[in-house]
C-alpha cells in the first residue's frame, strides 16, 4: 500500500476543509463568528484552559475583561474592593454574557451604570459564560468568591441546566449493565452532576474543534434541530428535572453562603411564556430544540414558570431575594433575539429592572452599613 | 473511542498514514497497530487495558507450554487454566453479580434472607468478545487445530486489533494470525481496497446513525421506557423499530470494522447476512452474528454431542441458553437463547422450509413467520426485567389503536425496511456503481456525508453490543 492509493481520503479532507472556509466566509459576511477568521478563535479551541478569557483577551480593552487576571465581561476592578463599594457578582450564561452585544451594551455592564446613576457605589462583576450553567456556577464560584469577595451574588439561569439535566434524566435509550463507556460517576450512581463539564474545553479538543466548526453548527441547525421535533418529547417538565435544578441550587447556595456573599435569585425571563399561548416561532423552535432534545416546545415553556415558582418558594424558605425579572421583560418580544436571547432594547430593560430591584436591596445594606459605623 | 466520534475521524487517517508508512516493515508496522489498538481501547477506560494484557499473556505461555508437551494430561491442565482464568474474569465482571442476586432470590423464596455481597465494577468494554477469541485460540491448539503463535506481538495484536476488538466479528486465530504472517509487501489493487474499505465503513456509519440511532432517538426508546403511555399499534411499531435498530447498529459497527481493517489490508470475515430474510430460525442463526454462532457451534455444541446420540434437544437449549446468557446477565437474556434455543428444536422437527426456488408466496409466507418469531425474541432482549415485559405484554393486550409517532418517523422505519429487504444485487449495483465514479465525486460525496451525519446524529449513542 501507497500514500498515493489513498488519494480519496485526502479529497474527503479537501473538500471538507473547503465546505468549511465557504461557509465560514459566509458567516463572517453574515456577521457570526468564525473559526477560521476570528482570531484566537481557533487557537481556543485547542487551549485546556477552563475559563472564560479567550485566547487573544489578555489585556484590557477600554477598560473592559476579560484579561488574564480579570475573568469577566465586565469592567475591569482591582481584586479588593474600596471601602464603602458594593460588589455584586452575576453568575449567569451566555444570557448575561452576551458576546453578540457590545459590552457595554449588555445588561451586567448596564446595571453597573444604572445603580451608579442612582447613587450606589457598586461594582459589578460579570461570571457569566456561555454555555455556563448552575452546575458550573457552582464550581465557578468555589473558584472566584474567595478572591473576589463580592456582597450579592446574582445567579440568573435556566435554559442550559435543563439541557444538562434532560439527556441524564430522561434518557431512555435500551438497558443493559453499565459498562466502561459510561463515565464513573453514572454508573456508579453518584450524583449525575459530578460529570458535567464545567466548559465544553473538558472534553477532547477533536469534539471541541469539529462542534466549533461552522459546517457542524450548520448540520446541527438546519437538521438535527427539525428531527427533534419528530421525536416523542416529554410534553411537561417532569418532577425529576426540578429536583435536579433545586440540588443544583441547594449546591450554589451553599458556595455562596461560605463565602460570605448574599445569594439573590434571578427569575428567568423568555420571549413567549407559556401564559401567552400560541407557538414559538420556528427559527425559536429550532434553536430550542438544536439544544434541548428531550423536552417539548410546550415542557420548556411551561417549565420556566415552574422554574420561576421553585425560586420564588426557595427564595422564602431560605429568606433569600428574589428578582421578578419576567415581571418587565418576558413576552416583550422586541426584546429579544431568540426564545432567551436579549436583543440592545431587552439588555437595557433587564439591566433598570434589576436595578429597580436591587435598589431596596441596596439601601437596605448601605442603611445596615452606617448603622454598623455609628 | 466511538467509531461515530469525531476522535475516530482523526485517529483512523493517523493509523493509516502510519500502517501506510511502516508497509513491507512487519515488525514495525505490527508493533503500531498494537500500540493503537492499547491506546483506541484506554480511550474508554485505560485501567481495564491491563485484563486484556494479561489475557493475552496467559493465554500466549499456555500456548507455547501446551505445544512443548504431547503429555494429554498436561494439556488437559494447561487448557484448564485458560478456560478458568478468562471465564473466571468475565464471570466476576460480567455474572458474579446476577449470581448473587440470583442466589439471594431464591433463598428469599424459603424465607432466608441472606446478605450476599456484590460488586460495583464496570463491565470491562469488549470482555465478551476478546474473551471468546482468546478461549478459541487455546481450544484450537489442544485440538491441534492450531500451531501456537510465539511471537508475543504478533499474539497480542490478534487480541488486540482495534476494529474489531469492542464488537466483534470474533476473529478466530486461524483467520487472523496467518494474516500477520503472510502480509504482502503490496496488496494488489489497493486503491479499489481502499474504495472499498471506505465504502464500507460509510454504509456501517450510515447505517448506525441514520436507522439505529435516529429509529431509537425518534421513538423505539420512549416507547419502552413506558409502554403504557402508548397503544398497542405504537408498542408494535416500537418493537418493529427496535429489530432494525439492533441489526442497523450491530451489523454498522461489523461494516465499520471490516472496512476499517479492509484500509489497514486485514480481512475480517463477516458478521451479517440480511437476516431477516431467512426463511427459518436455523437459517437466521446462520445470517446473524455469524462469527458468534459459529463460534458456539464449533466450541459448544459439537463438542456437546452435537446432532449426534439423540442429544440433539438439550445440547441446542445448553448452547442457546448460554448464548443468551453472553450477550448479558439478565434473565431476560436466558429467555432470549432458551427460546431461540426452543424455536431452533421446533424448526428441526418440522424439517420443512422452502427452497430459494419456492413459490414467492411460499418464500413470503415463511420469511414472514420467521421474522415474527425472531421478533418476539427481540422483546425479550430489549425489556430491562420480566416487569417490564409484563408491562409491555399488558399495555400491548389492550388492542388499542392511534399513534402518537410522528409519520415521519413510520417512514424512517419502513424505509430501513425497505433497505434490508432490498434484493442484494440491486443494492450490490448501487455499490459497484459508485465505487466507479471518480475519486474527487466520490471525495465529494463522503464529505457531504460526514456533515450530512453530523446533523442525523441527535442522540450520541454507543453502540449497543458495547454493553456485552
Amino acid at each position: 500500500m501507497r500514500l498515493r492509493h489513498f488519494t480519496l481520503l485526502l479529497w474527503i479532507a479537501l473538500f471538507l476543509v473547503l465546505g468549511e472556509v465557504a461557509l465560514e466566509l459566509r458567516a463572517k459576511g453574515k456577521g457570526y463568528g468564525a473559526l477560521l477568521f476570528d482570531r484566537g478563535a481557533l487557537a481556543g479551541v485547542f487551549s485546556d484552559e477552563a475559563t472564560n478569557v479567550s485566547a487573544e483577551a489578555t489585556t484590557a480593552v477600554d477598560g473592559f475583561g476579560p484579561t488574564a487576571d480579570f475573568p469577566f465581561r465586565s469592567r475591569v476592578v482591582d481584586e479588593v474592593a474600596p471601602a464603602g463599594t458594593t460588589r455584586i457578582m452575576i453568575a449567569s450564561a451566555s444570557y448575561a454574557e452576551d458576546r453578540k452585544q457590545p459590552v457595554t451594551a449588555i445588561f451586567p455592564v448596564l446595571l453597573e451604570d444604572e445603580l451608579r446613576a442612582r447613587g450606589f457605589e457598586v461594582q459589578v462583576l460579570n461570571a457569566s459564560s456561555n454555555a455556563y450553567s448552575l452546575g458550573t456556577a457552582a464550581r465557578v464560584l468555589t473558584e472566584e468568591l474567595p478572591r473576589w469577595e463580592p456582597d450579592l451574588v446574582l445567579v440568573y439561569h435556566y435554559s442550559n441546566d435543563l439541557d444538562e439535566i434532560a439527556p441524564r434524566v430522561l434518557s431512555v435509550a435500551g438497558g443493559g449493565a453499565p459498562n466502561a463507556t459510561a463515565g464513573d460517576a453514572e454508573a456508579s450512581g453518584d450524583d449525575a452532576d459530578e460529570g458535567t463539564p464545567r466548559t465544553e474545553r473538558e472534553r477532547p479538543w477533536p469534539s471541541r474543534l469539529m462542534e466549533a466548526t461552522t459546517a457542524y453548527a450548520q448540520a446541527k441547525n438546519q437538521i438535527k434541530a427539525r428531527l427533534v421535533g419528530l421525536r416523542l418529547l416529554e410534553p411537561t417538565l417532569p418532577p425529576e428535572v426540578l429536583a435536579a435544578l433545586r440540588e443544583r441550587l441547594d449546591a450554589v447556595r451553599a458556595v455562596t453562603e461560605s463565602s460570605g456573599a448574599e445569594l439573590v435569585l434571578v427569575q428567568f425571563a423568555c420571549s413567549h411564556p407559556a401564559s401567552q399561548g400560541g407557538s414559538l416561532p420556528a427559527p425559536y423552535r429550532n434553536n430550542l430544540f438544536r439544544y434541548n432534545s428531550y423536552l417539548s416546545e410546550r415542557a420548556w415553556r411551561e417549565g420556566v414558570g415552574d422554574w420561576n415558582t421553585l425560586l420564588a418558594g426557595y427564595g422564602a424558605t431560605h429568606d433569600l431575594a428574589v428578582l421578578d425579572l419576567p415581571r418587565d421583560l418576558a413576552g416583550r418580544h422586541e426584546c429579544f433575539r431568540d426564545f432567551c436571547h436579549l436583543k440592545e432594547l431587552g439588555h437595557q430593560v433587564a439591566a433598570r429592572s434589576l436595578a429597580d430591584a436591587l435598589e431596596p436591596l441596596l439601601a437596605e445594606r448601605a442603611g445596615e452599613g452606617e448603622e454598623g459605623d455609628e | 473511542m466511538n467509531f461515530n466520534s469525531a476522535e475516530f475521524l482523526l485517529f483512523l487517517p493517523a493509523v493509516l498514514l502510519l500502517n501506510t508508512l511502516l508497509f513491507g516493515r512487519t515488525r514495525g508496522r505490527h508493533l503500531m497497530l498494537l500500540v493503537a489498538s492499547y491506546a483506541f481501547y484506554m480511550a474508554w477506560n485505560w485501567k481495564y487495558a491491563g485484563l486484556i494484557a494479561g489475557s493475552t499473556l496467559i493465554d500466549y505461555f499456555v500456548g507455547l507450554r501446551m505445544a512443548a508437551t504431547d503429555d494429554p494430561r498436561r494439556r488437559k491442565l494447561l487448557l484448564i487454566v485458560s478456560l478458568c482464568v478468562n471465564l473466571g474474569v468475565l464471570a466476576l465482571f460480567k455474572y458474579f453479580n446476577f449470581f448473587v442476586d440470583g442466589t439471594a432470590s431464591v433463598f428469599e423464596l424459603i424465607g432466608v434472607d441472606l446478605a450476599l455481597p456484590t460488586h460495583s465494577l464496570l463491565l470491562p468494554v469488549g470482555i465478551s468478545f476478546y474473551t471468546f477469541q482468546t478461549l478459541s485460540y487455546t481450544i484450537d491448539l489442544y485440538w491441534r487445530r492450531l500451531e501456537p503463535e510465539r511471537d508475543l506481538g504478533k499474539f497480542a495484536l490478534f487480541v488486540s486489533f482495534f476494529p474489531q476488538l469492542v464488537a466483534g466479528p470474533i476473529v478466530r486465530a486461524s483467520d487472523f494470525l496467518p494474516q500477520l504472517h503472510h502480509a504482502p509487501e503490496s496488496i494488489d489493487g489497493s486503491r479499489q481496497r481502499v474504495r472499498a474499505g471506505m465504502a464500507r465503513i460509510f454504509r456501517g456509519l450510515f447505517k448506525k446513525i441514520v436507522f439505529a440511532d435516529l429509529i431509537a432517538a425518534l421513538f423505539v426508546d420512549k416507547v419502552f421506557a413506558n409502554p403504557s403511555d402508548y397503544s398497542t399499534l405504537d408498542l408494535l411499531l416500537a418493537l418493529y423499530g427496535y429489530a432494525f435498530q439492533i441489526y442497523n447498529d450491530f451489523s454498522g459497527y461489523s461494516d465499520i470494522a471490516i472496512g476499517a481493517a479492509m484500509l489497514l489490508g486485514f480481512h475480517i470475515p463477516e458478521n451479517f447476512n440480511r437476516p431477516y430474510l431467512s426463511r427459518n430460525v436455523r437459517e437466521f442463526w446462520t445470517r446473524w452474528h455469524i462469527s458468534l454462532s459459529s463460534w458456539l457451534k464449533d466450541y459448544l455444541y459439537i463438542p456437546l454431542g452435537g446432532n449426534r446420540g439423540g442429544r440433539t434437544a438439550r445440547n441446542l437449549m445448553i448452547t442457546m441458553g448460554l448464548g443468551g446468557l453472553w450477550h448479558g446477565a439478565g434473565l431476560n437474556f436466558v429467555l432470549w437463547g432458551v427460546y431461540h434455543g426452543l424455536l431452533l428444536i421446533a424448526s428441526r422437527a418440522a424439517d420443512r422450509h422452502a427452497s430459494p426456488d419456492a413459490p414467492a408466496g411460499v418464500l413470503f409466507r415463511d420469511r414472514f413467520l420467521t421474522f415474527h418469531l425472531v421478533l418476539g425474541g427481540w422483546l425479550l432482549f430489549r425489556v430491562r426485567d420480566m416487569d417490564h415485559l409484563a408491562e409491555y405484554a399488558t399495555a400491548f393486550a389492550t388492542f388499542s389503536g392511534g399513534t402518537a409517532l410522528h409519520p415521519a418517523a413510520i417512514g424512517l422505519l419502513a424505509l430501513a425496511a425497505l433497505v434490508h429487504f432490498t434484493p442484494r444485487g440491486a443494492a450490490d449495483g448501487l455499490w459497484k456503481g459508485w465505487s466507479k465514479l471518480p475519486e474527487v465525486i466520490q471525495g465529494a460525496g463522503y464529505a457531504a456525508a460526514i456533515v450530512l451525519l453530523c446533523g442525523l446524529s441527535v442522540d450520541a449513542a454507543v453502540f449497543i453490543y458495547f454493553q456485552f
